[in-house]
């Protein structure tokens, strides 16, 4: 009978498809709006147009651009020399002094330990900020364990770094200071030309990590007076897989490459360059420099959006890091009296993060706010929100709508909140040891 | 503005909008229409006949973007997932019954 009925079925083929289709198009529905797969941190989305200008170095012109007896070679060489450029004038920069790597990892990996290690012959110590990506700290901890001295400087409670502070700490044995231009979890941005300016009168070199910054804020490398800077693909709608790094040629920066063998890109880093992927990064630098105003306005107005309805709806909402000298495509805000990984959970169609999405994994608070000096509760009640070039105004509308009623329904649970209403100041509380 | 050159502003506009509003994703699509609408209202007091023909060229590269990437980002996502669906699906039914072989072509 069911073979009768099948028959049946297979001879009415368009009821077929159209019963086949119906969870198709709900499905495809997903990706709209309305399907609630709404997604405000653009991270890590690549821009139609630098697909665009990928696709034919992954299809047609496949040649190792190291190559230089066949024509295959050459088409791929022309094309990352060009893609060369574009990050160089994104920055400011000449086109010889940008090194393709396989993104903002390696890039700090190999300018801070790379100047340290070439330089120890003189100099032994260098100094970044506690508030530094994992990575330029993680590289760091390494020189320490090779020999080399490191100061962890504190910012301000504002995230700022104290320029004083930093004008005292470097000693005639400095070879490097790292600071990031924008912070990846609070948004902060530091004052990398007045360091610049500091550390030129030192010589001392700088390196930042702009990974954050490049194409989202005017960098110039000549009026920062900035020696090595970290720039990733990925964070600026490209790639994932590749970076660069700027390397100033005069006056001079040498360093020690990490990786050894072909000589490529000036010695600095062996490895074939990945063409499409280094095509898709100078794409995106090129279309960052050209929508760079726009993308500004646009993101500042959806980020203001965002804060002003939070702000207005729910009481004790605190903004981590300086609320003016920011780029405010990261928010990081602190829900008072509530659990962030808990609101997480709840928001949890809508993509944000507690902390950066490397250290969101773990329960500890994010090690940037509690540097910034923000308390332990605080801390772990925060919440990022990125806002990038794709965002929408429903997109913000609806994150802001769903945490509201998130953050209300976890105070209406949390006997803090409780004893907060009563007046009771928490602090003065004694928790017994269990 | 002259009359012709005027319409040609307009066609490519709509048709740019039209295109735009093709792309499956639902961030590509809305990006992509509002920053046509964008640039085009940036620049609707243009009157210099050689500007205007450059902003013309540029309009019509990125049309072709545009069409491009609507056609493979498609073809990338839902239209493979809808062949490979139906086929995988009537095939295993096609076996059963001893008819559907014809079908697994669609």
């Amino acid at each position: 009978r069911w073979k009768q009925s099948l028959v049946k079925m297979l001879s009415s083929g368009r009821s077929v498809c159209s019963r086949l289709l119906s969870p198709l198009t709900r499905l495809s529905l997903r990706s709209g709006y309305d399907g609630r797969a709404a997604s405000t941190m653009q991270k890590g989305r690549a821009d139609p147009r630098v697909l665009d200008a990928m696709l034919p170095y992954q299809v047609n012109y496949y040649g190792n651009p190291h190559s230089r007896t066949h024509a295959y070679g050459w088409e791929s060489e022309k094309a990352m020399e060009t893609a060369r450029k574009q990050v160089a004038d994104l920055i400011g920069a000449d086109p010889r002094e940008i090194i393709f790597t396989s993104g903002a990892t390696e890039s700090n990996n190999m300018a801070i330990k790379g100047v340290a290690r070439f330089y120890k012959g003189k100099k032994s110590h260098v100094i970044t900020t506690q508030t530094e990506h994992k990575c330029v700290l993680d590289s760091c901890r390494v020189l320490e364990a090779e020999g080399f001295n490191i100061t962890y400087l504190p910012v301000q409670k504002n995230g700022v770094l104290d320029l004083e502070l930093l004008e005292a700490s470097i000693r005639p044995d400095t070879s490097l200071v790292s600071v990031m231009t924008v912070n990846n979890e609070i948004g902060i941005k530091q004052p990398i030309k007045e360091i610049g300016q500091i550390c030129r009168s030192k010589g001392v070199f700088l390196h930042t990590d702009a990974a954050q910054a490049v194409g989202k804020i005017p960098i110039s490398v000549s009026d920062w007076k900035i020696d090595l800077m970290s720039i990733s693909a990925h964070k600026i709608y490209g790639p994932k897989g590749v970076g660069a790094l700027y390397v100033r040629r005069r006056p001079r920066v040498r360093l020690e490459p990490l990786q050894n063998g072909g000589g490529q890109e000036r010695g600095l880093r062996s490895g074939t360059v990945p063409t499409p992927l280094a095509v898709g990064l100078g794409a995106a630098c090129s279309i960052a420099q050209q929508e760079m105003e726009y993308d500004h306005q646009r993101v500042s107005m959806l980020a203001d959006r965002l804060v002003q309805k939070l702000m207005s709806e729910i009481p004790e909402v605190i903004m981590n890091g300086d609320p003016e000298q920011r780029y405010h495509g990261c928010i990081n805000l602190s829900f008072a009296y509530v659990e962030g990984e808990s609101l997480l959970m709840a928001l949890k169609d809508v993509a944000l993060s507690s902390g950066s999405a490397c250290t969101s994994a773990s329960l500890e608070p994010s090690y940037v706010l509690r540097a910034i000096g923000a308390d332990e509760d605080l801390a772990h009640s925060s919440i990022r929100f990125g806002i990038g070039r794709f965002t929408t105004e429903e997109e913000v509308d609806y994150t802001a709508e769903k945490c509201i009623g998130q953050v209300r329904r976890l105070r209406e649970m949390s006997p803090l909140w409780e004893m907060f209403q009563e007046g009771i100041d928490l602090k003065s509380i004694k928790w017994t040891q269990h | 503005m002259a009359a012709s050159s005027r319409a040609q502003v307009i066609s490519l506009y709509r048709t740019m909008l039209r295109e735009s509003s093709k792309f499956s994703s639902y961030n590509y699509r809305t990006y992509a229409v509002r920053r046509v609408r964008d640039a085009f209202r940036a620049n609707s007091n243009i009157e210099d006949p050689r500007t205007l023909e450059r902003l013309m060229e540029e309009g019509r590269n990125t049309l072709a973007v545009i069409q491009r990437q609507v056609t493979h980002t498609h073809t990338h996502t839902h239209y493979l997932n809808f062949k490979f669906f139906l086929c995988a699906s009537l095939c295993v039914c096609g076996g059963g019954g001893g008819q559907g072989g014809g079908m697994c072509a669609f």
